[in-house]
């Protein structure tokens, strides 16, 4: 016991000793960490001339003063088109979601509740393709594409969304859905409940939470997503999305800060308010997504 | 009982009842009458007849002549009766749901054909077209109001219930699957060809993919409870699984296979020509510096993101309340897309002549505090690469830290002081107790990590698309097929990175496997 006590106490003296340049280094840490988003979010209120002149350091160290303007977000989001591409953005992700988990629901319902033959063979092939990259299948896919005039539309843009993100949401819907628990299907299957039925009234609605996390993995997946826009929105500029947008600004107006500053910040937008609005779920939706290959 | 039949009369039924109404109306509006063969009749018709469009005639045109009434009929007939007896309800809202999604489909599909152009709209035939919709949606809608506290049930439900049994039930379970996969179809044109506005064919596309979706599983369910029961029960996990296998064979099975066989054909996929496109990849000097990079990009960003992670992960452990700050403040950049963090980064590193004042934090700090010149972060060769992995180390450090933390809070204390109690230092503690038990946690995210960086394309996409050095296999896949139209190339560059997650694939299946599954 008293051992105990003396192992506490030196503890606790090392504690002190060591709180100190341990919240320096966290502090360091986390101020390094920031400057970049922190510089880049304070030049996009600043005016064009002020960027090019100054640092935007200076408005701390009283060297310029601060100009607050919105003039950079007026510009980028009516002249530079990123009103459009923003609304884009929402119209290729909603269905991008909401469609692959509907049917990866029904599909894990099925690996997790029914049996048929085959069902191994099914869902191993599930888990060998959530390790695929899609990169394998974009010319393929690009092809079929062009036979069937798909190309450049959202249609096209969200069945290819649907099919890389379903093998992980059958795989993370299956693994939550296997946990419920026998009793409670057994006593909807005496209740006289069809496996249809006890799937919308029973499992979907006790799944909540592991499509809560899908959601939030695909939605910023499909979001901050650049490669697939480009591949099969990138024919049909009117079309594209707010990563490929702000892509081609660094192409064409590289030096213009001003509109490349709040341009990507309004990319951030949607992202940042899901992450500070929803902190838990998006941790834990990001690691849901760890899996995918 | 000598119950007696008072009328029950919903808001439902009210919405019900105005619909019906103005579907019978709408009718009055269609240019039926303009039709070749038919003269204008009297009144209201004849008058409005003279400023209608020409239709072709066609089965479609003319079977809504009689359909359309008959529609506003049954739908006016059943709310009554549904009104008048409460136990039948449930059908009459089944029967006005039936009505009201006929009816809608069928105008769409006149509107699509007919329509040329906006004046169509506006004309004596759009208010008619107007007024359909409204009637038909209307209808749709009126399925959701809850007539009772008890029958909350959603229409597909009533409707169910009313097929349940009869020879309504077999024609249903033939017809229904027609319908539904006519209005995908024709779904998918419409969204495919249309000018329409882009939140109009987001709206169509959300009615059709959700509720599509559903209605597809519905229906196909519907379709084989039809069957006797042991067919059903083989049949109906089929129901469920199949519309995902397709698309996985669709979109991922047939393409990778696909892209294997392109990636032994020629740039333009005609010649067959073994194993050439792989011979070039690992030869080429210019491939060689790409695979390089990746290799460089996958060593030092997953050592570091994980080292870094863990160090951050220890420390936050000791600073008390403020500790989801601090993991917060790190973790936020994991929300930001790449292409957004190149373009902080790009700030970062900006460069500006000695003559001008630097506006990149670093340069600056470079030219002011250490009084150098300014550094070309992105043209520099012997950097370029680096500035660039910083990026990623930035936007992955957060994710490793959280996962990390997790595993180090789970050390137990008691080991810990036990360790502590021996004499260790807390370096000691660090090295000999927490490392070696969060050891399988640091090997799933350095997992993680190393699938992320393998497939890294945004990033050098957009600071530099390749050039000076920089290229990653990603980024060049993406060159051989749109820049340099080498299909072979670029396929044979996508199996790389396929055959570099072998392993990975390989352990999830082992697991799964391992789980009984």
């Amino acid at each position: 016991m008293t051992l105990n006590t003396g192992g506490t106490e030196k503890s606790t003296v090392q504690r002190i000793l060591t709180a100190a340049p341990v919240r320096v280094t966290v502090i360091i840490l986390c101020v390094l960490w920031s400057l970049p988003t922190v510089g880049l979010l304070i030049s996009s209120f600043r005016p064009a001339e002020d960027i090019n002149s100054s640092g935007w350091w200076t408005m701390f160290t009283g060297a310029q003063p601060f100009n607050f303007t919105l003039q950079n977000y007026n510009a980028v989001l009516s002249a530079e088109g990123m009103g459009n591409a923003f609304l884009n953005s929402f119209i290729v992700t909603v269905p991008s979601v909401v469609i692959p988990i509907t049917i990866a629901a029904f599909a894990a319902y099925a690996f997790a509740w029914l049996k048929f033959p085959g069902r191994d063979l099914f869902f191993v092939l599930v888990v060998i393709l959530m390790g695929v990259p899609l990169h394998t299948a974009l010319i393929p896919i690009l092809r079929m594409y062009t036979s069937i005039d798909l190309n450049g539309t959202f249609l096209g843009i969200w069945l290819a969304h649907t099919g890389f993100g379903l093998p992980l949401a059958v795989y993370l819907i299956y693994g939550y859905m296997i946990t419920i628990p026998k009793d409670i299907m057994e006593s909807a299957h005496i209740d006289g409940a069809s496996p249809f039925t006890a799937f919308t009234q029973l499992i979907l609605p006790l799944s909540v939470p592991v499509i809560a996390s899908f959601t939030i993995f695909q939605s910023l997946w499909v979001w901050n997503d650049l490669l697939v826009a480009l591949v099969y929105l990138g024919t049909e500029p009117e079309n594209n999305v707010l990563t490929a947008k702000l892509t081609e600004l660094v192409g064409s107006k590289g030096q213009s800060w001003e509109l490349l500053t709040a341009g990507a910040f309004i990319t951030m937008l949607v992202p940042l308010f899901i992450f500070f609005a929803l902190q838990r779920y998006f941790i834990r939706g990001m690691m849901a997504g760890s899996v995918k290959g | 009982m000598n119950q007696k039949r008072t009328p029950i009369f919903y808001i439902g039924d009210f919405i019900a009842l105005v619909c019906a109404v103005v579907i019978l109306l709408a009718y009055l509006f269609m240019p039926w009458f303009q039709l070749p063969e038919m003269n204008p009749t009297s009144g209201l018709v004849a008058t409005i007849g003279t400023a209608m469009p020409t239709l072709e005639t066609n089965a479609f045109v003319l079977s809504g002549l009689f359909l359309i009434p008959l529609m506003g009929i049954i739908s006016l007939a059943v709310t009554i009766w549904g009104m008048l007896v409460p136990r039948q309800k449930m059908t009459a809202i089944g029967v006005n749901f039936v009505v009201g999604l006929g009816t809608l489909i069928y105008y769409l599909n006149f509107l699509y054909n007919n329509a040329q152009n906006a004046e169509d709209l506006t004309g004596y035939m759009g208010t008619g077209f107007w007024l359909a919709l409204f009637g038909a949606t209307g209808l749709l809608l009126q399925t959701f109001i809850p007539r009772s506290e008890e029958d909350q049930q959603l229409p597909i439900v009533a409707a169910r219930g009313m097929f349940a049994s009869g020879i309504m039930r077999l024609v249903v379970s033939l017809v229904v699957p027609v319908v539904t996969f006519v209005v995908l179809l024709w779904s998918f044109t419409f969204m495919r060809d249309t000018e329409a506005s882009k939140l109009v064919i987001a709206v169509v596309a959300l009615v059709v993919g959700v509720g599509g979706v559903w209605v597809l599983y519905i229906v196909t369910n519907n379709l084989v409870e039809q069957f006797p029961e042991h067919v059903r029960d083989a049949m109906r996990p089929y129901v469920f699984v199949g519309p995902a296998l397709v698309i996985l064979m669709v979109y991922l099975l047939y393409p990778a296979l696909e892209t294997l066989r392109l990636s032994f054909f020629d740039a333009r996929s005609v010649n067959f020509i073994g194993f050439e496109n792989y011979q070039h990849i690992f030869t080429d000097p210019d491939m060689l510096v790409v695979l390089r990079n990746n290799i460089l990009w996958i060593v030092l960003v997953t050592s570091f993101t994980v080292g870094l992670g863990l160090i951050i992960a220890v420390l936050v452990d000791r600073i008390g309340r403020w500790e989801p700050v601090a993991k917060s403040l790190i973790f936020v950049p994991m929300a930001i897309s790449a292409v957004g963090a190149s373009v902080i980064w790009r700030f970062m590193y900006d460069a500006k002549p000695t003559t001008q004042a630097q506006i990149g934090l670093l340069n600056a700090f470079n030219v002011n505090v250490l009084n150098m010149d300014p550094i070309l972060y992105l043209i520099n060769k012997s950097i370029n690469n680096y500035a660039l992995i910083i990026i990623m180390i930035w936007l992955l450090t957060g994710y490793c830290m959280v996962i990390i933390s997790a595993a180090v809070k789970g050390v137990p204390a008691e080991l810990l002081e036990a360790g502590r109690i021996d004499g260790a230092n807390e370096l000691n503690v660090f090295f000999q107790i927490i490392i070696p038990t969060i050891r399988p946690t640091l090997i799933t995210v350095g997992t993680t990590i190393f699938i992320m960086v393998l497939k890294v394309f945004d990033i050098v996409y957009v600071m530099t698309n390749g050039r000076r050095d920089t290229e990653v296999v990603a980024n060049r896949m993406f060159n051989e097929f749109f820049k340099y139209g080498n299909y072979g190339r670029g396929s044979a560059l996508a199996i790389i990175l396929l055959a570099a997650l072998i392993p990975v694939i390989y352990s999830n299946v082992r697991d799964i496997r391992q789980r009984g599954m």
